[in-house]
């Protein structure tokens, strides 16, 4: 059987091994997905880039910690990518940029990742369904979400922002999660369980 | 929800704690049957937030970078056999190739001050006269450091290995020098340094008989006997 067959599961424990072909299996279906949520979160190609390469050699090196029975090899990528924009934001200017600019960037879409073309229109799908599922939040819900979630803004840090109490702002971010995972726990398999 | 601390769950999933209140956290989840299964009935909604984003692919290039650093890796956890630990660990201190005094891990404005002095008599030596020297151009592999250079020097007395632009070693580790051997298992040396102000340092390479490859990895303080970094300096002597 060819590498190209396996699971990422299945990749992941060749990884673990020190396969480079297998890595660079992992990195080419989910480098995209990595990139996407690295720049919507940092706003810059840079700055994501290091990210992105950071989270993925973070992977290599740390393959044997990855434990299928907490979830999908792309939902730990995305994991991991989330926790070093988070850093990368804390630690740089871009974050103090960004405060004044807390809409998401507008971006062209482009889908280079070399997936199958039935992959990709599920994921794109899957993007609209979820996309679709934020924006049916109450505005003050969907906006503590993304300030925290993609901005890497801390509950205390929206609440200053926002000028309310902190206890608020945490309460819309469960009551927030709440419904996302209502409205999308009906729709395709992987958006959410 | 029956535990007060449920109003936290979401800002927990979403990664807006800081970091103390996040280890907690944490530590109270380890205890708290409620919050626990909350958060595992959420996380499904925060782990679908990435694909709302929109997709955008990566450049070429950052592949090429990233698979650069795997294959060298892989070289060289191959080249060290089984011994080989991909998680990096403890240094051990007992190496019968080193000098008692250099058992010791040095601390790092010791070890610098060292290299300078080093690096004071190597210039003398080269300046000196004498002994011819070749150079040997070094890849070199610091992502955020594009100007950095290396360059293994060899001339009748020794060889050294010079650095510029380096990034310093992260916190707690050095710089170590490998000796590889045709395909045998890369060999430690006592060639440990750090880097001054500008990212430059040379320091003395052992015998190079035979030698196929010099290599540089970040190590524990102290070195390790086996390579735990990955590799940011090759150069091929021969």
């Amino acid at each position: 059987m060819s590498l190209t067959q396996l699971a990422d599961e299945d990749l992941m424990q060749l990884v673990r091994r020190g396969e480079p072909e297998a890595f660079e299996l992992v990195y080419e279906r989910h480098a995209t997905a990595a990139f996407s949520l690295a720049y919507r979160m940092t706003g810059t190609r840079n700055l994501a880039e290091d990210v992105v390469q950071e989270a993925f050699l973070s992977l290599w090196r740390s393959g044997a910690r990855y434990d299928r029975t907490r979830g999908s090899v792309r939902t730990w990528v995305l994991g991991i990518v989330h926790n070093r924009a988070i850093d990368a934001l804390r630690r740089s200017m871009v974050h103090e940029r960004r405060r004044a600019d807390l809409e998401p960037a507008h971006l062209e879409e482009r889908f280079e990742s070399g997936e199958r073309v039935d992959v990709e229109a599920a994921r794109r799908e899957e993007a609209r369904d979820v996309r679709g599922a934020l924006q049916s939040l109450p505005a003050e819900q969907s906006k503590v979400i993304e300030l925290a979630y993609f901005g890497g803004f801390s509950h205390s840090e929206i609440a200053d922002m926002l000028e309310m109490p902190i206890g608020t702002v945490k309460g819309r971010m469960r009551l927030g999660l709440e419904k996302l995972r209502t409205s999308l726990s009906g729709l395709a398999p992987g958006a959410a369980a | 929800m029956s535990c007060e601390r449920g109003i936290d769950v979401g800002a927990y999933l979403l990664g807006a704690m800081a970091e103390d209140e996040r280890t907690v956290f944490a530590a109270h989840l380890e205890g708290c049957d409620a919050c626990r299964e909350e958060v595992a009935r959420l996380r499904p909604a925060v782990d679908a937030l990435p694909l709302s984003a929109p997709a955008i692919a990566p450049p070429p290039e950052l592949r090429e970078r990233i698979m650069a650093v795997v294959r060298s890796e892989a070289e060289l956890l191959r080249a060290a056999g089984p011994e080989a630990d991909r998680v990096p660990a403890p240094a051990r201190r007992h190496r019968r190739w080193l000098r008692p005094a250099a058992l010791r891990p040095l601390p790092l404005a010791t070890l610098a001050c060292a290299l300078v002095a080093l690096a004071i008599g190597i210039a003398a030596l080269a300046g000196g006269g004498g002994s011819p020297v070749r150079t040997v151009d070094a890849s070199v592999s610091f992502p955020g450091a594009p100007r950095a250079s290396a360059q293994l020097r060899l001339g009748s007395g020794g060889a050294s290995l010079r650095v510029e632009g380096v990034p310093a070693p992260p916190a707690g580790k050095v710089y170590e020098v490998w000796l590889q051997r045709g395909t045998s298992a890369p060999e430690p040396t006592d060639a440990l340094f750090t880097v001054g102000d500008r990212g430059d340092a040379s320091v003395n390479v052992p015998d190079l008989h035979g030698v196929s490859k010099v290599m540089v990895t970040a190590e524990p303080a102290g070195g390790s006997p086996h390579p735990t970094g990955r590799v940011v300096i090759v150069a091929a002597p021969a």
